[in-house]
Order: C-alpha cells, then structure tokens, then sequence
C-alpha cells in the first residue's frame, strides 16, 4: 500500500546518509565551480589592472616606436584582424565542409580515418603546424607573409570546426531530414536548407572557440607572419599581429615595452570578447 | 486496471452508395510478396495486399508488428536507414517502386507522408509549406505559391488560426497546429498517396478530433493511408483496415467487417483487447 507519511518522515539511518552525502558533494562540485571561475576573473582582473595605464588612442592607433618615445599597436591590431579573416576564409568553408561530410555522408572506413585525424590535428602542439607551413610555404617563395600565417591558423581551425560542426549536425533530429526527404527533397537540399540551417547557431559557436583558439596562438606566427613594424595591407608580405607583439614586447628587457605588452594582451581579450559577442548576436535563433 | 475488454469500437455508418464506391475503387497501389529486412532481421513476410484509391486503408496491430515498417516501404523511407533490403514488388500506378532506376525523389512527391512527432522545419510557417513546393519548383509566380500556400493550409483546416502571423516561426505553434502544419506542408505538393505514421498519437482529444474531421474531408481527393495504435480511431476513420502482426499480414478486410464480424480469430482477440 502507497503511505505518504513514508517520504516525508525519513529518520531512519540511510536517509540521513544519503542526504549528508549529497549535500557534502553539492557543496564540493560548488567550490570546484567558484575556484574555476575566481582564477580566471582574477586573471582578468590582474590584466586589465596591469594594462589600462598605457592605453590611449595613440597606443591604438600608432606603430611601434622605439623605447622611450611611446608608440603603439594599430598596426598589430590590424595585422591580427587581417590573419583572423583569412584563417577564418579558408578554414571555415573547409572546416564546414569536412564536419557535414562526416556528419551527412560519413560512413566507411574513409571517414573513420578523416574523424580519426581531425581528433589528432586538434591536439598537435601549434608551433609544428608553424614548422610545417614555414616548409610548405615560406621556404619554397623565400618570404615570410601574411598568407602563410593565415594558412598556419587555418590549419589549427580546421579541424576543431570539423568537430564541432559534425557534433552539431548529428544533434538536429532525424525526423527533421525525413520530413524534408518525404516532400521529394535530394538529399543535398536537405543538407543545405534544412539541417544546416537547424544546426547554425551551434556550428557558429563552434566556429567562434576556433577563432578564439587561433587569435591566442603566437608559435605559428613567428614562422610564417613573422612580425612587421608598419601597417601591411600585402598579403604576400610580413605582418604583425598582437600575439607576437606581446611576446616580443615581453622578453625585451624596458619596463615600458613591458607595459604595452600588458596593454596590448587587455586589447586581445577584448577583440575576442567582441568578436564572440557578435557572433552571437548575429547567429541567435530569430526562427 | 479493469479487466474486462473494452466495448467494440463503433464504425462510422455507411449507406449502400458508400459501401458501392469503396467496393468499386481502383487500385492505387498494389504490393505482392513483399518481405522486409533490417540487416539480417526479417521485419515483414510475404505481405500481399491492394491498396484502393480515395480510400482511408488503417494499419493496425501490436508495437512491432511490422505496420509502420510497411508504411515506409510505400514511399522508400526506408532507404535511409543503411542495411535494410525490400524484396517483392510494390507498384504505384503498376509501376515497381523498387525497380531499378526508379526516381525516388519523384516517388516521395507522389507519396506524401506525415509522422508520428510533429517535424516542422525552423523555418516561418509560410515557408515550411512552402518548402515542397519550391524544391520541386511547382510554382512559377510568387502570386501563384501565395496561393498553393494558402490552399494547403485551408485544406488542412488551419488557415484561420495562422493567417496572420505565416512570417512568425512555426516552432511557435501548438502540438496540434504543428501536426496540421505537417499535414498543410504534404498537402502542398499535391501528392496522389498520403501516409500518415501515427498522425496523432502525441496530440490531445481536441486535436486528435480535429486531425480526424480532417481526414473525412481529405479522403475523396487522396489516397490516405493512416498507421494507428488507437482502435476506435482506426474504426471513426477507415474504409478498409489491415492487421498485422509479428511482420504478417493477419486480415485485411472492410473496416465495418473487421470490428464486427472478422474472419481471423487473431484479429477479433487484438481488436477486443485479448492481447496487444
């Protein structure tokens, strides 16, 4: 027989039990949460109390100079806004593509090798994939350029894009695909009109952690983009960018340039809080 | 739980010019010796049976009995799922469906489906029963899929409630209207067969009510083919039901026969809820 007053009592033994243990792990899995989250907003903090002394508008908008007559990071600002859009052009439409081939056409032992790559490829440490397009590109033309750097980036890209976009596909409801299949839709229609737009504002967000995974990357960069001391609009030719700035400005020995290099890292966080904000505005659920 | 068998479903009252035009339908679609695989498992044996036009035919039977299985192999849904194999013949219009070389995207147009779980596309209400129709481009005006849409929607008895909000997402809409939706959506491209997959199993008794006002009205355009696991459904709503069980076809009889008097002794234990 059903007794109401049997779960309200509870005052035998296991029931404490079990609720002093729950309570004791709701309140670990708590602190866990508290610690991860102070660390970084004292990281953030520290930076940005660090850096916001040498920020202007000069420091934003000028070139370097040498120590002691000020100078700025416009330059690098641009270079990694430059690197950043062509990574993204040529990593993300293959990125895109290969997780909707593995999602949509992937099975065999052909895709198993591609998921099984893409998983390694996203754990290779980022200056190797600087020593491969130092060989492939800059070696061969005999010329650091920006084009190498965005190549670098773009293969960091890939297949963490790959990923995320395949997970995400597979998350859109099979009844979904049928549904468009059933009104006499090919199967590439339904990919594009139906599953991709249902699975976007996930693949955007995946998009979005590679970008950000890439703007922090410096080890790619000193192969490839190297560093340039002037605004680059040539693509074939050495550019700056912010990360090598910061590295460059921190091993030198002027506190000034260190300084700037704590500015120039609160400008990076910022650029790819912005960046993240907008994606995320632009790729919100409307429908 | 009670334990006596529910009452027999009442069927709907027919005269002698309805039994007369049920009798007389021509064949729609006409399945012989088909059997059905999943991988290795065997899903339907040697299923025989006539499919008439502008009649509602019921599948009824046990989970698992193979209904909805055989319901996808009329429009080849099947084929989506690897490793599965259909053999025999099914010919719509006495054409084999599973010929080599047949259309399958152009089967799919002839042969509408609606599921069992509502599945509009996130997309603006408007577009979703649009969608068919610019696929297979039957429209060449926008005045002309302005129209089709609003046709298909006022078929499928939902026109009124959206009218003024086609642009806002169809995702916005009820359970019941979603299911409609679907229904608007096969409806736009003017399929000849429509199958419908437990159509509503996941809806309320004013929704269910609706769907199956619905079907009355579509029935003398369409050949509808409907899946259910509610009986007295398939008895309100049917011409001629089937039944089947563990992958066979038990009974396939006029409906007022099969929930009165039915030939098999299986089919009068399912239908009175002896087992199932």
């Amino acid at each position: 027989m059903f007794k109401p007053e049997s779960m309200t009592t509870g005052n035998n033994k296991a029931d404490s039990a079990r609720r002093t243990v729950s309570v004791m792990m709701t309140t670990l899995t708590a602190a866990c949460a508290l610690f991860a989250v102070v660390i970084l907003l004292l990281i953030l903090g520290y930076i940005a109390a660090r850096g916001i002394g040498s920020l202007n508008l000069q420091f934003l908008t000028d070139i370097p100079r040498p120590v002691g007559e000020g100078g700025g990071i416009g330059n690098a600002i641009v270079g990694s806004l430059v690197l950043l859009v062509l990574s993204s052009v040529i990593g993300m439409p293959l990125g895109i593509a290969t997780g909707i081939y593995l999602a949509e056409f992937g099975v065999g032992r052909f895709a198993g090798v591609v998921r099984f790559m893409a998983d390694t490829l996203t754990g290779i440490p980022s200056i190797v994939v600087g020593v491969f397009v130092y060989t492939i590109i800059v070696l061969p033309f005999r010329q650091f350029s920006a084009f190498a750097g965005g190549v670098a980036l773009a293969l960091i890209m890939i297949p963490i894009v790959a990923r995320t976009t395949e997970e995400m596909i597979r998350l859109v409801p099979a009844s979904l695909r049928e549904g468009a299949l059933a009104l006499g839709a090919p199967q590439w229609r339904v990919t594009l009109g139906v599953v991709l737009p249902a699975a976007m504002s996930g693949i955007a967000t995946g998009a979005m952690l590679a970008v950000a995974r890439v703007s922090g990357e410096t080890a790619p960069l000193l192969f490839t983009a190297l560093n340039y001391n002037d605004f680059n609009y040539y693509l074939d030719q050495p550019i700056a960018s912010l990360t090598v700035q910061i590295y460059n400005y921190s091993i030198s020995p002027y506190d000034e340039w260190h300084a700037q290099a704590w500015a120039a890292t609160l400008v990076l966080m910022t650029l790819i809080l912005v960046i993240n904000i907008a994606v995320r505005f632009f790729t919100r659920k409307r429908v | 739980m009670s334990t006596t068998a529910p009452p027999t479903p009442v069927t709907q009252p027919r005269n002698e010019e309805q039994r007369q035009r049920e009798q007389n339908a021509p064949v729609k679609i006409s399945v012989r010796r088909l059997d059905f695989f999943y991988g290795r498992a065997q899903a339907l044996h040697n299923i025989t049976l006539d499919l008439s036009e502008r009649i509602v035919t019921a599948f009824i039977g046990p989970s698992g009995c193979g209904k909805s299985t055989f319901l996808r192999t009329l429009n080849r849904m099947n084929d989506t799922i690897p490793g599965t194999r259909a053999e025999g013949e099914i010919l719509l219009d006495a054409a084999d469906i599973y010929a080599p070389g047949t259309d399958v995207v152009a089967l799919r147009r002839k042969v509408g489906m609606v599921f069992q779980k509502s599945n509009p596309f996130p997309k603006s209400i408007f577009d979703n029963v649009a969608y068919g129709l610019r696929i297979n481009r039957l429209t060449s005006t926008k005045a002309e899929l302005q129209e089709r849409v609003q046709e298909a929607l006022e078929d499928a008895a939902l026109w009124t409630e959206v009218k003024d909000r086609l642009k806002s997402s169809a995702l916005g809409l009820s359970g019941g209207q979603q299911q409609r939706l679907c229904i608007a959506r096969a409806l736009a491209v003017r399929p000849d067969v429509l199958l419908m997959d437990e159509p509503a199993s996941a809806l309320d008794p004013i929704a269910t009510q609706k769907i199956e006002e619905l079907l009355f009205k579509l029935k003398r355009q369409y050949t509808i083919i409907i899946v259910t696991h509610n009986m007295q459904q398939a008895a309100r709503v049917s011409d001629r039901t089937a039944f089947f069980w563990l992958g066979k076809l038990i009974e396939f009889n006029a409906t007022e026969k099969m929930f009165t008097n039915p030939d098999e002794k299986l089919t009068e234990d399912y239908i009175t809820g002896r087992f199932g």
